[in-house]
């Protein structure tokens, strides 16, 4: 199977960034709802270190993705998907994408705004995206909770929609972003 | 002759001494900054509430004495929330405990313009015997003293419970202090 993507289905590393990129922001819901809700203690910091190190790191790592996505063909939906369907696709992956930069960006905006102490992973030091500011932290933060909310449902979409090809309607969309599954995909009659 | 040595006497005395021994603390000019980490990534604050009063001559420094009061509240780190968890009970306790004191004990000159105090700190209401070493640099009616050090927060309880591990907040704490003396005579 290849690296890169073919015209019908995704190379190795679309594959990767998919999958790595899916763990991650799993595990950085779980630290961030965490983070929020602990008590004020060595812990607490502790839990948004590792959520604002992974936040940036997602940043970055989308950054490379776009490229990527922008370098290589894009496998086309099926033929036989209807219109409502392919532009619901198109909407919930352009709008996944959105999030996936623009929560860490609201993010760094809270951390600067705030002035708190950060280096990613206690390494390299995040530059002040903003000045110190109180009432512009607390909108950071507005925005950042809310586009989790709309993440938590593109999230719930995007997977109902995938097991629902896979499962219901047996065509290859979901085996294809899985390595070594291509080509056993039933499809059925239409 | 008499008269020209009563003369030179009269308008030495008018002259303002140049060394005069006590002073008092410019709380407008008057700063501590304190530097530490959180989470690995370095920080620093200030603060500037210092009054107080010392007495010290550089040419019998065995003779001085000084008298420094910190409003810690004061204190700013530039970020609000920072300075909020300074208030709370298990880090300086600004309810109960507004203020720190030096009130030094003993100076000495450990090299050329180079001085030591060894006095009593006060901060939390834990006193703590701190050695200050400072440069002293005087002009016609003021002074200026500086001097730094590194004190360890958990010896003031300074952070309690699970921040005395060090881990989120490092114990070591440096401090660089700036003190403007007006001239008291």
């Amino acid at each position: 199977m290849p690296l890169r993507n073919t015209t019908d289905s995704w190379g190795h590393i679309a594959q990767l960034f998919h999958w790595l990129m899916a763990v991650l922001i799993l595990a950085m819901i779980v630290l961030g709802l965490m983070a929020k809700n602990w008590p004020l203690s060595p812990t607490k910091l502790s839990l948004f270190f590792w959520h604002k190190s992974l936040g940036m790191t997602i940043l970055g790592l989308v950054v490379v993705r776009l490229s990527w996505r922008w370098a290589n063909p894009t496998p086309p939906l099926p033929a036989t998907l209807p219109r409502w369907e392919r532009t619901a696709a198109h909407i919930t992956h352009a709008l996944l994408y959105a999030v996936m930069i623009a929560m860490p960006l609201s993010g760094w905006v809270i951390n600067a705004a705030a002035k708190i102490p950060f280096k990613v992973f206690g390494v390299w030091t995040l530059p002040a995206i903003v000045a110190p500011d109180k009432a512009l932290q607390e909108l950071a933060a507005l925005v950042h909770f809310s586009l989790f909310l709309l993440l938590a449902m593109l999230l719930i979409l995007h997977t109902a929609a995938a097991l629902r090809h896979h499962l219901l309607l047996h065509d290859d969309i979901l085996s294809r972003m899985l390595p070594g599954c291509h080509g056993h995909a039933r499809r059925k009659p239409q | 002759m008499k008269w020209v040595a009563l003369a030179v006497m009269a308008v030495l005395s008018l002259s303002p001494r140049l060394e005069a021994a006590s002073w008092s603390i410019d709380p407008a000019t008057s700063r501590v900054i304190f530097i530490a980490t959180f989470e690995g990534a370095e920080f620093d604050g200030r603060i500037d509430g210092i009054t107080g009063t010392i007495e010290f001559d550089p040419a019998t420094p065995q003779t001085g004495r000084m008298d420094v009061i910190v409003d810690i509240r004061s204190a700013d780190t530039g970020s609000a929330d920072l300075n909020d968890g300074m208030a709370l009970t298990e880090w300086f306790d600004y309810a109960r405990h507004p203020m720190a004191r030096y009130l030094s004990e003993d100076i000495t000159e450990t090299a050329p313009g180079q001085y030591e105090t060894h006095g009593l700190l006060t901060i939390k209401g834990i006193s703590r015997p701190v050695t200050l070493p400072f440069t002293f640099g005087a002009q016609t009616g003021s002074a200026l003293i500086q001097g730094a050090t590194t004190l360890r927060r958990t010896d003031f309880n300074i952070g309690e419970g699970d921040w005395a591990s060090g881990e989120a907040i490092g114990l070591e704490v440096r401090l660089e202090a700036k003190i403007t003396l007006i001239g008291n005579d």
